[in-house]
């Protein structure tokens, strides 16, 4: 299968954040009435704010990665700002990429990772077991937006 | 799938109604007007159907001749890329369809002040940038309205009539809806409102409903009940999604469930309050927003 159940999901991002507790690693698993996600923050050299949350999509049954730069002082990155620090080159193909999208659990803006491509990813380990497919998920999308991946999680 | 002549005589006049409004600008930034002269009103007719990003540059144009000597003196924090809207002090999201923000904020149903032209607010200066999408130009725009699209046609269609197409064919779509050319639009949408895997109706109907002080409701629902044989209803619907919410804010220990009884509601999509028992299927071929979403809005009701 290509896509993940939101079962597998949450089994997923469970397994996910019992190996962070065990590695002492700052993911973070958050339950709320409209489903559970991932979150990820850290601050860093130039004193951004980097917060990154998995979240379940129903509408592709896949995860989705989304993702929010800030100064210290609160006042987010623009897409422009987020494209330079990840040294894109601006064409029109970047926007089907990054763009900012309400969040579908918190209702506020988020920079995306769209998820249209993530079923073609996932083909590429179609017959891993589910965990596999989605630390490789996590890992290639994770990548491209500076979210820092432990070697640990990939050693069961 | 068929479509009778009525049926196309109702997405023509739903992409053809308009809303007039008057764009105002805000006490705080009138007061950094440098001409001796202050703004007047700035009165649009819009479409329901597209979004306030799409005439950004018309407000941009209009404004930007009375702050010409001190846009970008930072002591002012007068900048057009700052420009927001609102309406009785809530920000607009504009990456919601205009119809969409008039009905659930503006429209009779919705107020008891309401009154035609819909007034709204121009800010020139702090952005609410945790609250609303910034669209720094067209593009950004075009890439939300596609994103859009493309989940409404993973909903419906796995994402295969979507993703046959040709680039050439969204920039056909996207297009037509700045020029407002209807025909050139649906040439493309008919793909979209197309059968695939043998099934007489869509996988799921892509919507999201919106009641006032709530984020929208977003599920998965199928137009059609397989076990009783029969295709459900726009009523089905609003009762899924209703109790769906009520169960959400049970978990969440909410003090104040919403109420889950739709006759204490007025339905309401492109300023029309259609029927209940209206077929969803229909609904989401005829009624669907250009984004391939049905957006529809739940008003209490005034006792």
């Amino acid at each position: 299968m290509m896509t993940l159940t939101l079962e597998e999901f949450n089994q997923c991002i469970s397994d996910l954040y019992e190996q962070s507790q065990q590695i002492h690693d700052r993911w973070q698993l958050l339950k709320t009435s409209k489903g559970s996600y991932l979150v990820y923050s850290f601050v860093d050299q130039d004193h951004l704010k980097h917060e990154f949350h998995i979240v379940y999509s129903e509408s592709y049954a896949v995860p989705v990665l989304y993702f929010n730069i800030s100064h210290l002082d609160g006042s987010l990155l623009s897409l422009d700002d987020v494209w330079q620090l990840f040294t894109h080159k601006k064409t029109s193909k970047m926007y089907e990429t990054i763009t900012q999208q309400e969040h579908s659990i918190l209702h506020r803006p988020f920079f995306v990772l769209h998820p249209c491509h993530t079923e073609n990813v996932l083909k590429q380990v179609a017959d891993q077991p589910i965990k596999k497919k989605f630390l490789f998920w996590l890992s290639i999308y994770g990548q491209s937006v500076g979210l820092p991946l432990s070697v640990h999680y990939a050693i069961d | 799938m068929s479509s009778s002549i009525d049926d196309k005589d109702i997405t023509r006049e739903l992409w053809q109604s308009r809303l007039p409004i008057c764009f105002v600008l805000s006490d705080e930034d009138i007061s950094k007007v440098n001409r001796s002269e202050l703004p007047e009103p700035l009165y649009l007719m819009l479409a329901r159907h597209i979004y306030f990003p799409c005439i950004i540059d018309k407000i941009h144009r209009y404004y930007s001749i009375y702050f010409k000597e001190n846009l970008n003196d930072p002591t002012n924090n007068v900048n057009l890329t700052n420009l927001w809207l609102e309406y009785e002090s809530i920000p607009l999201k504009w990456h919601y369809p205009i119809g969409v923000l008039y009905d659930l904020y503006a429209s009779s149903m919705a107020s008891s002040s309401a009154r035609l032209p819909w007034q709204i607010t121009v800010h020139l200066s702090k952005f609410p940038e945790g609250e609303l999408i910034r669209f720094a130009d067209k593009e950004a725009i075009k890439a939300h309205y596609m994103s859009t699209l493309k989940e409404a046609d993973a909903l419906k269609h796995k994402g295969q009539i979507i993703g046959d197409m040709q680039e050439r064919d969204h920039k056909q779509l996207w297009n037509s809806l700045l020029q407002d050319k209807y025909e050139s639009f649906w040439n493309i949408n008919n793909k979209l409102m197309a059968f695939t895997d043998n099934l007489q109706y869509f996988r799921y109907i892509p919507f999201r409903i919106y009641i006032l002080d709530k984020p929208f409701i977003q599920k998965l629902f199928s137009p059609y009940d397989v076990d009783e044989g029969k295709g459900l209803t726009l009523n089905d619907l609003l009762q899924f999604a209703l109790n769906h919410e009520a169960q959400c804010e049970l978990i969440a220990n909410e003090k104040r469930i919403l109420n889950t009884n739709i006759d204490d509601y007025q339905i309401v999509t492109h300023g029309v309050q259609p029927p209940l028992h209206t077929p969803l299927q229909w609904l989401s071929e005829h009624f669907s927003y250009p984004d391939n979403f049905l957006h529809i809005c739940l008003i209490e009701k005034r006792t």
